[in-house]
């Protein structure tokens, strides 16, 4: 893998102007598999044109807050990721506070006039569901909760939330999680994978939610989220969600890749796996198909890229690895050890 | 069919007895779900005083009588959530109950939100998230008015965690409309249909078994909510029927909510016998009515004028089990022998 040419080579104006006046299809599929390359300048003309809603449905992570600004409200409106970026505040001045799919930034008492005002169809439970969301974060941000509750408060509440209120959220609890990390300092940190558990479920399922939110925030609340402290044994346990790979089917926050990466390659390197088991190669391979997302690898730190080829040889390639890495790390783990895959 | 002899076997003291004292629960559910509703005040208190109260409340929940719900330990309150929802916050207090998680119908939505946080619920247990929803959509609904029409939405969310109390103030909130409706309505027509596994008639089905715990007179006037509509533009109130009402009966409800069905149902049959009486809808309506007049022995406890007015709309039920010699013979006079119980 050559960075420099990669790059150029997906930031091409040429290219992108192509792309974004061709079939939705070809766009989405280039964002997929080049998008975490691309300058903040042509995500910005991306986002400014045509192809507003692919982009804001891939990358709606990497939408430049200015450019929010700018957009007409119609535009806005018809993509809901990029509605709950905005402040009810911001809403207001754009004189759209009826709207029915500004819904994310009604309080309660105004979903209930909702339901009240608009004769819903007996089948819609969203505002429904949404008042016990406003309900349930106005109490955990007065009143806090404790981490073990973190986990059922963001699977109910982020998906009615805008991005004030995630961020309020995940800082309240941010809070708890830090109280914990100071009283659990001696405490060893171990890793598990977790395959089709109700957690990992929960956090695939929210994590397009986090798009909405800053990367620090997208970071806690997978600190948050995936973090369990097992004080009989006195350990921090960080749990991997295997299984996420398939599930992503938009961008997350590149710094929240690196750290289920960094995880993944931590708890390859602990020992927790064999080298020969098929689970192993299993995990090489989901990965691998992170790092492949949006061309993640070609982002990534080279120290980041070098763990991960020492914790999975079996994934070095040229198209993921540069070939001063390849070398280097045929020189760690063994020549033959390196792209056994 | 002989009332008389009917009521005497369904109320033989021994028989009940003695299904009390089975092995299993299945010979009294089997004999609650064919004669539960000739049952005398005695036989129900005397069941529900045993130690089959959980296969009665399920039931014959509607039937408790409110004594014999004093009387009841805590210990069979809390294992019966039908029971709990009975019971007023106070009496839930008095009886030192009223911290045990299991009561949440009596929970405001700040209590609820305590319990998840104090709790942890499993991540797949929803029902805390939107208990919460429905406290708030009740308090707002019983604070402002709400039109008629969001009364299916309100009640599909709030009734299946709301206790009796705040279920009978919702109906009573509503039914202060619809009574205002029905009088600016009084010179529409009134006209019936059937409604076939719409989303309308779906909520109404799911809803009916929360409905045993309020009043017989709150159970009507949900019916009437729920599944009245009014066409201003051709002036006419539409009341709907549910078709498959019959198989989804796993329990008693209201006798009296089972007579107006009933005599929906009949005036739906009168209007298409004569439109189209060889239609399979027809047929498919006879047979879901026959089924509800056979539930707990239904066909027996019905006012002979209700009898015989489903005889009249759906002669090919009328048979000597559903109804009497007496009624058998007239409706053979007035339908003619031929077409009484095709």
């Amino acid at each position: 893998m050559n960075i420099p040419q990669l790059l150029k080579k997906v930031n091409d104006k040429a290219r992108i102007k192509e792309l974004i006046y061709s079939p939705p299809r070809v766009l989405r599929e280039f964002l997929m598999s080049y998008g975490y390359l691309l300058s903040e300048e042509n995500i910005r003309d991306i986002f400014t044109s045509i192809g507003i809603t692919v982009i804001a449905d891939i990358m709606s992570a990497y939408t430049p807050d200015d450019i929010l600004d700018d957009l007409h409200i119609s535009t806005i409106l018809q993509t809901p990721q990029l509605v709950r970026r905005l402040s009810r505040k911001q809403i207001k001045e754009r004189a759209s506070i009826t709207d029915l799919r500004t819904s994310s930034h009604y309080t309660a008492t105004e979903l209930c006039a909702v339901i009240k005002n608009c004769s819903l169809p007996l089948k819609n439970d969203y505002p429904f569901t949404a008042i016990a969301a406003r309900k349930l974060y106005s109490y955990v941000v007065k009143n806090g909760c404790s981490l073990e509750t973190a986990p059922y408060v963001f699977k109910y509440v982020m998906p009615y939330a805008n991005r004030p209120q995630m961020h309020r959220l995940i800082s309240r609890l941010w809070q708890e999680y830090r109280k914990m990390s100071k009283a659990t300092l001696d405490y060893e940190i171990g890793y598990t994978f977790e395959g089709n558990t109700e957690i990992c479920n929960a956090f695939i399922s929210a994590l397009p939610h986090t798009s909405m939110v800053s990367s620090r925030d997208a970071v806690r609340f997978a600190h948050i989220m995936l973090t369990a402290h097992d004080h009989t044994r006195r350990r921090i346990i960080k749990r991997v969600p295997i299984g996420l790979a398939q599930a992503l089917d938009f961008l997350p926050h590149h710094k929240l890749m690196y750290l289920l990466i960094f995880w993944t390659a931590g708890a390859a390197g602990t020992g927790v796996l064999w080298p020969e088991d098929s689970i192993a190669s299993a995990i090489g391979r989901y990965v691998a198909a992170m790092m492949r997302l949006g061309h993640l690898c070609a982002r990534m730190p080279s120290a980041l890229r070098l763990k991960v080829g020492i914790a999975f040889p079996g994934i070095v390639n040229r198209r993921m690895f540069t070939r001063a890495e390849i070398s280097k790390l045929a020189v760690i783990r063994g020549i033959s050890n390196v792209g056994h895959e | 069919m002989n009332i008389s002899r009917l009521l005497k076997r369904a109320n033989d003291e021994k028989s009940i007895k003695k299904m009390l004292c089975a092995a299993t629960e299945a010979p009294l559910h089997e004999f609650l779900m064919s004669h539960g509703y000739l049952l005398t005040e005695e036989n129900i208190r005397s069941i529900f005083t045993s130690v089959r109260v959980n296969i009665a409340t399920e039931i014959m929940g509607a039937y408790m009588p409110d004594d014999v719900l004093d009387k009841i330990q805590n210990a069979t309150l809390i294992s019966a959530p039908q029971l709990l929802r009975r019971l007023s916050r106070k009496q839930l207090k008095e009886r030192m109950i009223i911290n045990d998680v299991r009561i949440t119908s009596h929970r405001t939505a700040t209590e609820l939100c305590a319990i998840i946080k104090n709790c942890i619920p499993s991540l797949k247990n929803d029902y805390p998230v939107t208990a919460i929803a429905a406290r708030k959509l009740y308090s707002y609904c019983i604070k402002n008015d709400c039109p008629l029409d969001v009364a299916p939405y309100m009640f599909k969310y709030v009734i299946p965690y709301a206790n009796r109390a705040q279920i009978h103030r919702l109906i009573s909130r509503f039914w202060q409309q619809y009574q205002k409706m029905n009088e600016e309505a009084r010179q529409y027509d009134i006209s019936y249909r059937l409604e076939h596994s719409t989303e309308l008639c779906n909520t109404f089905l799911s809803l009916l078994p929360c409905i045993s715990i309020v009043s017989p007179r709150d159970a009507v006037r949900f019916a009437h909510i729920m599944l009245t509509t009014y066409d201003c533009v051709s002036q006419r109130i539409i009341k709907r029927f549910p078709m498959g009402a019959d198989r989804r009966l796993y329990f008693l409800p209201h006798h009296r909510l089972m007579y107006l069905l009933l005599s929906w149902a009949a005036n739906i049959g009168m209007a298409t016998s004569v439109l189209w009486p060889s239609s399979p809808t027809l047929k498919e309506l006879s047979d879901c009515i026959a089924a509800m007049m056979r539930l707990g022995g239904l066909y027996a406890r019905m006012p002979s004028a209700l009898r015989l007015r489903m005889g009249m709309a759906f002669p090919g039920i009328v048979n000597c089990r559903l109804f009497t010699r007496a009624e058998v013979s007239k409706l053979k006079v007035i339908k003619g022998i031929d077409k009484v119980g095709w």
